[in-house]
Parts: C-alpha cells; structure tokens; sequence
C-alpha cells in the first residue's frame, strides 16, 4: 500500500519514464546517406531536420556518384526517399535553389523521388521549373518510384 | 496581386452558370482554373451516394493545383459551381512555359499548394468530429474565412443540404442544430446567413476549434 501512496508524500521521488525508454526513433537526427542499391540504382536518404551545409553535400555526392556511373556507362538512375525528412525541408528557399542548381548541372539518366505529398509537390514544382519534367518525379511511394524507374533502364 | 494570380492575367475567361461541373472526378487535368468571381465546391460522392463538399474554392484561389503538382494527373474530386463563376483558364502547357525559369513562382506554389492542403486536413478532421454541435460551428468558421466578410456575413446562400453536405450529417440534424445557434444568437438570417463573429471567436476557444490556416 505504501508503494501506491501518491508522489506528492514527502521524501518520495515521484516515477519517471526510464531514459532508456523514450522512443528516440521518432526523433531521427538530420542526416543524409548516399549508396549504391543493389538493383544498380544510386539511392539516397534525407533524414530528420537538415541544415543547408548538409543538403548541399548530399547534392554534390549524389553529382560525384552520378558521374562515376557515367564513366562507367552505367545508367545514371537515382531513387531519393524523403519520407523521414522533416517537413522544413520542402520549404527552405537555399535548398530550392541548391537543388534546383543540382538538377540543371548533374547528368541525371532519371531521378525518382519519393516522400509525403509536399516532397511530391516540391520536386514536381522544381523539376517543371528547371525544364527536367521528364528526368525528375516525385512520387508517392517507393514501389511507384522504382516502376518508374525501371521504364527507364532500357 | 500576388505573383502567381499574375500569371493568369492573360488567360482566358470562362463564365460558369450555377450548378456547372468543371472537373468530374477522374477527368485528366490539363488545364489549370483560377477563380476571379464566385464559389466552386469540390465534393465526392459516398457508396451511398451522398454528396460530401470536402472544400469550397473563392475568388481568387487556383484549382486543381495539387492534382497536378503531385503528379496525380486526374481531378481526384468533383468541382461544381456554386453560384455563378468567372473563372480564368490556363492550358497546362502555357502555364509550364510561363514558370518556366522563375523558382521564385515556384516557391509561391509550393507555398501555396501547401497552404490549400493544410485546409484541406483541417476540413477532414471537421468532417471526423463527433460532436455535431462543434462540426457546426467548426463548419461555421471554415465559411467565414473562405466566403464571409468583416462583418461576418456570408457571401454564400447556402441550402440545408448544402449544410448537410458540408457538415456530412443529415438535413434534420443540421435544422435542429442552425435552429439552436439561431437562438443562441450565433447566427441570424435565413438565406443569408450572418454569423456573430465575436461570440463564434469565443465559441472556438471552449470547443478547441484551431484557427483556419
């Protein structure tokens, strides 16, 4: 009965949730990761909240990777998921125009980009605007982003 | 004028009577409308075919917008007039062609397909209330801030079926509740509806209503 006596007796610590017990999953840290997807595509992920630096190096990875597969005479298809990208991204004006720079500048066979509705909007919207509508899509899942993909291997 | 209605400056004029459907649900778009006078509403239609009005479209608000930027290609709702339309239309091709090169439109469109889908989420949340009395007012608020004025009169006739659609219960409920927001002095009018603004603010605040994005 004393163990169920209510935290606010004098001398009891009232319980707390364990550290170790907080989901920390649902607070992904801002990170990007460039590879090589077994299928051949150059995948890349946005994690999180991420700052401008961040972007711009993702971008000009993704540039270098796009060209070694060129040198290589490998198509150059990347597959972009956005979808634990925090929302702040789509709306940040610098990695607009980063991105818009790296669509006009990186020799793209195809690029799929998959997230919410708002990445969708995002790179259709930057895509009609640098003139890669038919290079760059945002869809709304992975398996519609790599059927696309796939079109577009042969 | 905002950038992106100047876009449409030159595009053609196209008169709609009351009652018109623009855009069936499954029409491809290639054409993009931006409304310079009266209200479109964009609806489906339920197994039971019961009309549900999702969203109401004014004078100066671009559809189907994020049909099209998601690269959806096909209205995903019906669009009907409510009252007669002046609406400007734009063929997709001039539209590409006219924002082509300028990101500062496409950040404004962004924007703004963003702004229209945080509307959009907040009438669907109305629509999941089981409280009729606050899925009125909430419905209320959501009127005023797309068709009513200062004053709190409402630039829309609005038919109880109307309401019904809107508030997605019955012609009956949605009677017996306007009666008692009548008497409760909220509203006042019949066709035209005029709403308290004061008290619907102080109605918001007791029933969590959040602010119209």
């Amino acid at each position: 009965m004393f163990d169920m006596a209510p935290c606010r007796m004098t001398g009891r610590i009232p319980p707390r949730v364990p550290y170790a017990k907080i989901d920390w999953v649902s607070i992904p840290k801002g990170k990007t990761e460039t590879f090589i997807n077994p299928a051949g595509f150059i995948e890349q992920h946005y994690i999180g909240t991420l700052k401008l630096p961040a972007i711009k190096k993702a971008i000009e990875e993704l540039g270098k990777i796009v060209e070694e597969q060129k040198a290589q005479k490998k198509p150059a298809l990347v597959l972009i998921d956005t979808s634990l990208a925090a929302t702040s991204l789509f709306f940040n004006t610098q990695a607009h125009t980063a991105s818009i720079k790296g669509m006009k500048t990186i020799p793209l066979g195809r690029a799929a980009i998959f997230g919410p509705l708002v990445a969708q909007v995002t790179v259709n919207t930057l895509a009609m605007i640098t003139g890669k509508k038919d290079k760059i899509r945002g869809f709304t899942s992975r398996q519609e982003a790599i059927r696309w993909l796939c079109a577009g291997k042969s | 004028m905002t950038p992106l209605l100047d876009l449409f400056k030159s595009a053609s004029d196209r008169h709609f009577p009351k009652g018109q459907i623009i855009l069936y649900e499954g029409d491809p778009v290639n054409r993009l409308y931006q409304i310079d006078e009266g209200f479109v509403k964009v609806y489906n239609i339920l197994a039971n075919g019961t009309e549900r009005i999702i969203f109401i479209y004014g004078p100066g608000d671009m559809f189907p917008l994020t049909s099209y930027l998601s690269g959806f290609g096909v209205a995903r709702y019906f669009y009907e007039c409510m009252k007669e339309a002046k609406v400007k239309v734009m063929n997709l091709a001039i539209f590409e062609n006219k924002i082509k090169g300028k990101p500062e439109l496409a950040q404004e469109m962004i924007k703004y397909s963003y702004l229209t889908n945080q509307q959009f989420v907040q009438r669907i949340d109305i629509l999941s209330v089981n409280d009729t009395r606050r899925k009125i007012i909430s419905l209320l608020a959501f009127l005023l801030a797309k068709a009513g004025d200062k004053s709190g009169k409402l630039n829309l006739t609005l038919t109880s079926k109307d309401f019904a659609d809107l508030a997605g219960v019955t012609r009956e409920t949605v009677s017996v509740q306007l009666n008692k927001l009548r008497r409760d002095g909220l509203i006042s009018g019949n066709h035209q509806i005029i709403v308290d603004v004061n008290y619907l603010n102080k109605l918001k605040i007791k029933y969590s209503i959040p602010k119209f994005a």
